[in-house]
């Protein structure tokens, strides 16, 4: 019995600490987790182009966030939809958010659970508290501002895609 | 004149007589039986004359002036947007935030696949016709764009950002200028604003009309003012090369010096002196460019443009340095300033279908951090100064009740504002210096939410007329022009603002003897005159625009059984207040938000007396005791209905209705069993006037 305890406990802890829920250094874990999902939503919540945004925001662009990524249009999210949203999630980290994502452990991501999964991802982005994030905090870079020609029409640039 | 005086004796004298008994009936709200002699359903009691028919040939006309479309972060394309609004409302003002963006704002794009991703179908990228001469000019702004392919995989894409100016310029107007030429839009009127985003604050919604109705018709002044003043606008272009600068004259420049000379840390008072080739691109606390601004709007098309402040308790309190909310002074800054064109706020957001209505919540920290039955703390409740409470002492978040809830951030203390339900709000002290500063709602429609378009349902927004409406009394003086008509009739004052289809008709008057004046209007009258004042209202029979027809669980909550989609008056009152003069802007009550203890309701009517008829003639006498206002506001909710109103009819907090359960079988999802979302906006709806005012000659 002893023994059959300790492996139980053993597989828990390892399953808490593999989907980035717990506490200590599994912190460091869902600071990732949470970097990588707001990192994925950044240029749709910050409309005003200002480099930052906050928790508030998830509610008054929520549409843009929401309807890429119900696909087919259930007004929840599957796993499946999820993933498509974060591809360049690892799958161990995709399954720890979906888990966060999906409050009632129900299979799905309803409207107001990714809300609150928005909003609890930028806060836990936002390390100093100020209720902000900016480009930087999540390591993406400001689009350069060319100096040059201000009086002439530039062609668009492309990466080549 | 003198004939004139002597009936005006003599109206008085009936008066005064017929209201010996009347008058005092007014001053007693317990009294069923005198409340009843103050309303009548048939017509005037006694040998009072009934108030005058207006001056001037015109009628009240339903509007919007805040709406999105695809011009910023909307869903809709312009053409898609005017036709929607014009099919509910008689005239339209398309506004989109300023700044600049990659979509091609002809495009509707209803489930965002061109908004920072999708399939890149609607950007002006790949719109725009070189071929046709069309292309973006401006600075070049870049951004990644990442394409979702139909097989799943994706590209990032890096494309040209348009400059807002060059879109109100050349691109917005042409799907205004199509819906105006649509069948049965022959007496309608539409044309193009701004959703201007302010620098040292949020937002406001503006216009100028020049040459929106001209025989060719252009928006170069708006796009000017928008290259100028944009907050994150930093093209140094100068429109593309059209040579745009934006100074303003000597004089009005040595206004902004005189105001804001010591007050160093809302931007540099000699505004003027801040532009480099013609124009300046900083943004971050310039609250006296944002003033400047209106000087420009005025100086340069005077009569031509307005500017309301909008939602604009949202972001809390001003910070300098940073790019937050509005206080009191700014309000009194702007209108002194420049009152003919800065003629009031915004106070009744839109964004009433989002889960904390209007997008106000505790966590930004909005000033008041919610909503009070849809309308603004500024408008709706008392609010502290910013820092303060309401004893003067500062924020402490460890121990101020307010903060102790755990939606509400008290971290910032500087922007955090408190309130509390009651009549002393911030619209009354700007009232009580006699400021004429007009209350407006808008719908700042973006979309459904998680919703689609077409969805009956909604978890952020209403279409223009499908929820609020601007009543404005337009007189068609410019039959060239029927732009300048609408921006008058917003100047003027004499609109009502209705949610839910609450109310669809009101005539609002205060007479002393034949002279009567209307909202926006000031009656002048002898020192102790007796006034009467008159409030016509039409509850209209049937279905509102609701998708809803089960029982209001608000009104549950006392008994009443009453289908959401057919609201009834339940609650009318008129708020008077002293009027005291300008405030200095030396003054330390320049900075207060409170309004005089003079303020207070002074006639309210609530059920049965109101009764379901569906016109309601209210009526009220009072004496003048010296220059004061009146205004009146209604809803469908009584006095101390749980969690919706205290026992004096004043709106609580939106988020108490949280506590309400929505349990009837046909009780939407996405409500989740509460009040909330659109069922919340639906069930909890209001009517406010403008003011009249009343001055002792």
């Amino acid at each position: 019995m002893k023994i059959r305890t300790v492996l139980l406990l053993s597989y828990a802890v390892g399953m808490l600490m593999a989907s980035g829920v717990g506490f200590g250094e599994t912190d460091g874990i869902k600071q990732n987790h949470a970097l990588a999902v707001v990192k994925a939503v950044f240029s749709r919540l910050d409309c005003d182009l200002d480099g930052t945004i906050d928790p508030s925001e998830v509610d008054d662009h929520f549409a843009q966030l929401w309807h890429p990524i119900d696909r087919d249009r259930s007004r929840t999210l599957s796993k499946n939809e999820y993933a498509l949203s974060h591809r360049s999630v690892p799958d161990t980290i995709g399954t720890a958010l979906f888990r966060d994502a999906d409050a009632d452990t129900n299979g799905q991501i309803s409207v107001t659970e990714y809300r609150k999964h928005l909003e609890r991802m930028i806060l836990t982005v936002d390390q100093d508290g100020d209720r902000e994030v900016s480009l930087t905090d999540v390591g993406l870079k400001p689009m350069p501002t060319p100096k040059n020609s201000p009086f002439v029409t530039a062609k668009p640039q492309t990466d080549g895609s | 004149m003198g004939c004139d005086q002597d009936r005006k004796l003599l109206t008085t004298a009936v008066i005064a007589a017929l209201a010996a008994s009347g008058s005092a009936v007014a001053d007693n709200n317990e009294s069923r039986q005198n409340l009843t002699s103050n309303i009548s359903i048939s017509g005037p009691p006694g040998t009072i004359p009934p108030p005058s028919e207006p001056k001037d040939e015109g009628e009240y006309r339903a509007g919007d002036f805040h709406n999105h479309t695809t011009c910023s972060d909307g869903s809709t394309s312009v053409r898609t947007l005017t036709r929607e609004a014009l099919a509910r409302h008689d005239w339209f003002i398309h506004v989109g935030h300023s700044g600049r963006g990659p979509r091609d704002c002809r495009v509707s794009d209803f489930l965002y696949h061109s908004f920072g991703g999708g399939s890149g179908v609607g950007l002006w990228t790949n719109t725009l016709s070189a071929e046709e001469g069309e292309e973006i000019k401006g600075d070049e702004r870049l951004r990644d764009i990442t394409i979702t392919n139909y097989d799943g995989s994706e590209v990032t894409q890096t494309v040209q950002d348009m400059w807002r100016w060059q879109s109100l310029q050349e691109f917005n107007l042409g799907g205004i200028l199509d819906e105006r030429e649509f069948p049965g839009n022959d007496d309608k009127v539409a044309f193009l604003g701004l959703e201007w985003v302010v620098p040292g604050h949020e937002h406001a919604s503006n216009s100028i009309i020049t040459g929106q109705y001209d025989p060719e018709p252009r928006s170069d002044a708006l796009a000017q003012f928008e290259y100028c003043f944009a907050r994150n606008s930093d093209d140094t272009s100068q429109g593309g090369g059209q040579g745009w600068t934006c100074e303003i004259s000597a004089a009005n420049n040595n206004k902004l010096k005189q105001l804001f000379a010591n007050r160093p840390e809302e931007g540099t008072a000699d505004y003027n002196s801040t532009l480099v080739d013609g124009i300046n691109i900083e943004d971050t606390g310039e609250h006296v460019k944002s003033v400047a601004a209106i000087l420009w709007m005025e100086e340069k098309f005077p009569g031509e443009g307005f500017f309301v402040q909008a939602h604009v308790e949202r972001q809390g309190a001003y910070l300098p340095g940073q790019n937050r909310g509005w206080n009191v002074e700014h309000m009194r800054d702007a209108n002194t300033l420049v009152p003919d064109a800065s003629i009031g706020f915004e106070s009744q957001p839109g964004h009433q279908a989002q889960p904390n209505r209007g997008s106000y919540s505790g966590g930004r920290p909005t000033a008041g951090f919610w909503t009070y039955g849809g309308t603004g703390a500024y408008a709706a409740a008392e609010v502290s100064k910013p820092g303060l409470d309401f004893n003067g002492n500062p924020i402490n978040p460890a121990t101020t009740p307010e903060c102790q809830n755990s939606e509400v951030d008290c971290s910032n203390i500087p922007r955090t504002v408190l309130s509390r339900p009651g009549i002393r709000t911030m619209w009354d002290a700007l009232l009580s210096e006699g400021r004429r500063f007009w209350f407006f709602g808008s719908s700042d429609w973006h979309n459904r939410g998680s919703f689609g378009p077409l969805d009956f349902e909604s978890d952020n927004d209403f279409w223009p007329g499908e929820y609020q409406d601007n009543f404005t009394y337009v007189i068609d003086n410019n039959p060239d022009n029927p732009a300048k008509d609408i921006v008058d009739s917003l100047r003027s004052g004499n609109t009502f603002v209705v949610q839910g289809q609450l109310i669809d008709k009101m005539e609002f008057t205060a007479c002393s003897g034949s002279d009567c004046a209307t909202m926006g209007e000031t009656l002048k009258v002898r020192a102790g005159a007796l006034v009467r004042v008159t409030l016509e209202l039409r509850d209209p029979e049937g279905p509102n625009r609701s998708p809803y027809k089960f029982n209001n669980p608000i009104l549950l909550q006392i008994g009443t059984e009453q289908p959401i989609n057919q609201p009834e008056l339940a609650h009318v009152e008129l708020i008077t207040g002293r009027v005291f003069g300008m405030i200095p802007p030396t003054s330390p009550e320049y900075y207060n938000p409170l309004a005089p203890e003079s303020t207070k309701i002074a006639r309210q009517w609530t059920l049965p007396i109101l009764g379901s008829r569906e016109n309601k003639r209210l009526t009220y006498n009072f004496r003048v005791e010296g220059d004061s206002y009146i205004r009146a506001r209604g809803s469908n909710l009584p006095p101390g209905t749980p969690h919706a109103r205290d026992m004096d009819g004043n709106p609580l907090a939106d988020n108490l209705k949280d506590n309400i359960a929505c349990n009837d079988p046909l009780c939407p999802p996405h409500v989740e069993g509460i009040v909330d979302k659109d069922l919340e906006a639906w069930s909890d709806i209001w009517f406010y006037s403008n003011p009249i005012f009343i001055e002792v000659l």
